[in-house]
């Protein structure tokens, strides 16, 4: 396989997608998975440029985009509960604390 | 010795910083923390002045301060016959005025700050003797020109001491543009400020060049000596307290002048027409101010208007070439000036403040040993002999007639004669006559704190000029010593016998003093002053109303500067620009605040997008590049 | 790129892209966390394609399995019928989907212009035919340190979750 231009087109959709997730959702829970496919397809990215030029480095790389991710993901459920807890909400317009 | 000429600079500067930063804690012993400061300054200087008279020269910088190139300046100090002198000068009469301090300013209001900002006068003041280049001596003249702004403004919640304080800055200021500029041009046309240097290049220079940095120099020396027509602070600078009086504006700094002139003689003696400059304005100044203290009622203002006029006779001394002249007086003036600003302050400590003689008279009975010391003092600056004002006053005359000016001698001996006039009148008006005391008003002796200093310098008075000035074996030690380093610039052209002119400057005292007490001791002395005045109403008005100088400056500098202010600076400039354009700054912002807080909605998805289009925007601007 | 890859690359990143439309798009949490292990499915896929064999089985393992679980454990414990009333989309959903077009269309333009050297294209990903043995050897080789500093990083998301759950509210 030489033609990488495919693949990067994959993980640039999915990375568009995640963050129209993002973007858009109300859902806080729906916010966090639109984050991890995100953190996936730039993972993915690695993985790509990794096997095209022919150097292990960039597996290396999406473990610790995936570590990352794993406490990324554990701290922004702790929000979310804690945002539960205090507001009886997940809606992210409703998280508005910042302004006052 | 380099590290002890350097202690003995840096112990006032020691004592500045103990008083300035605990002043709050030192409060009754500032007095003594600055004095002892002073004292060691003083103890060293003796070793420094012996090592001096036995020939030696220390020249030493301690650190490069500006390296440009080829071009530096360093920090160093310099030790020879001309800067020891000063330095005896300087430590020792400080001292003395730092003990009188004690006595003087007891129970005054700041009493530390006084202290700190007297011993940094006496750090800046050395620096500016003993420097060995002339930025070094430039920082010095800079720091007493502060440190006499502040001290005039002592009493800065009374509007005439801060006005005070603020003419003899600006005034200075003038001269020291002058000082500048002659360094500036030393820079350029000698590659180097230290003294060593530039004295060794001077002969190389062309006249025309040296002429202008003398007389730029001169400039310098016109603001900070107060010569005329620079010499309009020194009078109203005696708003300050008495001891910085004596200290600043009669011993030392107003010295500075001649001191410099007599520092720079190698580029003095290639430049007679500087020279003349030099003498010419001191004559002037000296019979100018003269007049001006002829009529005054002011204590204090009597003395300031006499050092103008003393300062003037050091000027012809180092103006006409013979430097060791001008700066013995300038030795013997440090005396028996601080003496009698000191007295003065005695009498104004006694009168709670009065320094009108009108109220006065009187007074010998009330505080006898203040009136001997004045005598004393006023004696030795008539130049009577064999007080120490009589071997400098007559060596100064004797030299400008032999060096070919009899103008400058003559107007110095109508000087003289006025000199010990209003002297005199002073003493028997102040301490003679009837009392004319107000009611209620106890004047007493000094304290002893006081009177010991008074005592010191009395005897100072009288006999320095006799030690040094005697002339043994055919030379005079000043002479001797002071030519070490700065050489009679020019050669004799008279010959006059030596005893016919010391009688004529002895007439010349002596017929002041009979004036004057004719004026103002017998029984039908008012009938003789008023006769006087209607002969020579015109002389006595302008006289008496100081030649307008004031007005006329006033009139000629302040008023349109005032206009020009007002009308211009003020009403067009500041309010319509600055403050407009002051007040713009603060609407804009305001109104970029206000369109801006739309954006802080605090709902988190908008600072996404936010971060989002930011790294849309970027990455498209780098994409658009590469394409 | 053979006719079989390109059938097996067609699939897998159909599920993968279809799998996250669908998180995007779906009204229902739980419904949205299935899309997403449908979608890691395919990525892993994709993985298995550039031979990460590795990677492909931590892909499935850890986040079709366990994050997913984890995401969807923790909605269990919230009852969505009473925060109710949850429409799905921001008021300024215009906007999100207008930048992130324009990320697309940036990074598309990006890829188009990427050039980079393919003559190395798969090959020194395995050792004596093992992408495990490979990955060991440069992760504990040449990335030890930042490989530490990953381990500290989630001990400290580890400590700052219980920290935050665990404190008292007012």
């Amino acid at each position: 396989m030489e033609n990488y231009v495919p693949f990067l087109m994959v993980a640039f959709i999915l990375f568009a997608i995640g963050a129209i997730g993002v973007l858009v959702r109300r859902n806080f829970f729906v916010v966090l998975m639109s984050l991890e496919i995100m953190i996936n397809s730039a993972g993915l990215v690695f993985v790509i440029l990794s096997y095209f030029s022919g150097t292990v480095s960039g597996q290396v790389f999406f473990i610790f985009v995936a570590a990352v991710a794993a406490s990324e993901t554990a701290v922004g459920l702790a929000i979310a509960v804690l945002m539960y807890r205090v507001r009886h909400t997940v809606d992210v317009t409703e998280f508005s604390m910042m302004k006052r | 010795m380099e590290w002890l000429l350097l202690l003995c600079v840096l112990s006032p500067a020691v004592g500045c910083i103990i008083n300035g930063l605990f002043g709050r804690w030192t409060y009754r012993a500032a007095g003594v923390i600055g004095s002892t400061f002073l004292g060691i300054s003083f103890a060293l200087a003796v070793p420094l002045i012996i090592y001096a008279i036995q020939g030696h020269v220390v020249d030493y910088s301690y650190y490069h301060w500006i390296v440009s190139g080829k071009f530096t300046v360093p920090f160093g100090l310099r030790l020879d016959s001309l800067s020891a002198m000063m330095l005896g000068v300087v430590t020792f009469v400080s001292f003395m005025i730092h003990i009188y301090a004690i006595g003087y300013m007891g129970g005054h209001k700041g009493y530390a700050r006084f202290f700190t900002y007297l011993n940094l006068f006496v750090f800046a003041m050395l620096l500016l003797c003993m420097g060995n280049n002339y930025l070094t001596m430039f920082i010095g003249w800079e720091g007493v020109g502060f440190c006499s702004y502040i001290l005039i403004g002592y009493y800065y919640e009374k509007k005439t001491a801060a006005d005070a304080g603020r003419k003899a800055f600006v005034t200075t200021r003038i001269g020291d543009i002058g000082f500048i500029v002659g360094v500036l041009f030393i820079i350029l046309y000698f590659g180097s400020v230290k003294f060593t240097d530039v004295f060794a290049q001077a002969h190389m220079i062309s006249p025309a060049i040296i002429t202008i940095i003398t007389l730029a120099l001169f400039l310098g020396a016109i603001g900070k000596s107060a010569q005329f027509p620079l010499y309009v602070w020194l009078p109203d600078a005696m708003e300050g307290p008495t001891p910085v009086s004596a200290l600043i504006h009669a011993a030392t700094m107003v010295t500075a002048g001649v001191y410099m002139v007599a520092r720079s003689a190698p580029l003095y003696a290639l430049s007679p027409t500087g020279s003349l400059v030099v003498a010419s304005v001191g004559a002037f100044t000296a019979l100018f101010a003269a007049t001006m203290a002829l009529t005054h009622f002011d204590l204090k203002r009597i003395l300031a208007y006499s050092t103008i006029s003393q300062i003037g006779y050091m000027m012809i001394g180092v103006g006409v070439g013979a430097y060791w002249t001008g700066m013995f007086h300038l030795m013997t003036h440090a005396f028996f000036k601080a003496l009698l600003f000191l007295s003065a302050g005695a009498v104004m400590h006694a009168m709670h403040g009065v320094l009108d003689m009108r109220l006065m008279g009187g007074l010998r009975h009330k505080m006898p040993q203040v009136c001997i010391v004045m005598i004393i003092a006023s004696l030795a600056i008539a130049g009577i002999p064999p007080l120490s004002g009589f071997f400098s006053k007559d060596v100064i005359l004797s030299e400008a007639l032999m060096l070919g000016h009899p103008i400058i001698w003559l107007v110095g001996v109508v000087t003289a004669f006025m000199t010990a006039f209003y002297m005199f009148r002073m003493i028997f008006f102040t301490f003679f006559g009837e009392s004319r005391v107000p009611e209620g008003m106890h004047p007493h002796e000094a304290p002893s704190v006081m009177l010991v200093p008074l005592w010191v310098l009395a005897v100072g008075s009288i006999v320095i000029g006799g030690i040094l000035g005697v002339k043994v074996h055919g030379h005079i030690s000043i002479e001797h010593f002071i030519s070490l380093t700065s050489p009679n610039a020019f050669p004799i052209v008279h010959k006059y016998s030596e005893t016919l002119l010391i009688i004529i400057s002895i007439i010349a005292g002596v017929l002041g003093i009979a004036v004057a007490w004719l004026a103002y001791i017998p029984k039908g002395a008012f009938s003789f002053r008023s006769f006087v005045v209607r002969t020579f109403h015109p002389l006595y008005r302008c006289f008496f109303n100081l030649w307008w100088v004031d007005e006329i400056y006033n009139f000629l500098f302040c008023r349109p500067f005032w206009h020009v202010s007002e009308r211009f600076l003020w009403k067009a400039v500041d309010v319509k620009v600055i403050d407009a354009g002051v007040d713009d700054v603060g609407r804009v912002a305001g109104l970029t605040g206000r369109a801006v807080r739309i954006l802080q909605t605090g709902f988190i998805n908008n600072y996404a997008c936010w971060v989002s289009a930011g790294a849309l925007i970027i990455c498209g601007w780098y994409l658009l590049k590469i394409m | 790129m053979t006719s079989m890859e390109a059938i097996i690359f067609a699939i897998v990143s159909l599920i993968a892209v279809v799998g996250a439309l669908g998180l995007v798009f779906a009204k229902n949490p739980y419904h949205s966390a299935l899309w997403m292990v449908f979608s890691f499915v395919g990525l892993a896929g994709l993985l298995a394609l550039l031979e990460a064999y590795f990677l492909t089985v931590l892909q499935l393992i850890v986040y079709a399995g366990a994050i997913v679980v984890m995401i969807a454990f923790v909605m269990m414990t919230i009852d969505f019928r009473k925060v109710g009333g949850l429409s799905k989309f921001v008021p300024q959903w215009l906007w999100g989907l207008i930048i992130s077009f324009g990320i697309l269309i940036d990074l598309f333009i990006l890829a188009s212009k990427m050039k980079i050297d393919v003559s190395q294209s798969g090959k020194n990903l395995a050792i004596a035919g093992s992408n495990t043995k490979a990955l060991g050897m440069e992760l504990f080789t040449h990335y030890l340190f930042p490989f530490e500093l990953v381990a500290i990083i989630l001990l400290v998301a580890l400590i700052g979750v219980v920290v935050l759950t665990k404190r008292e509210i007012k």
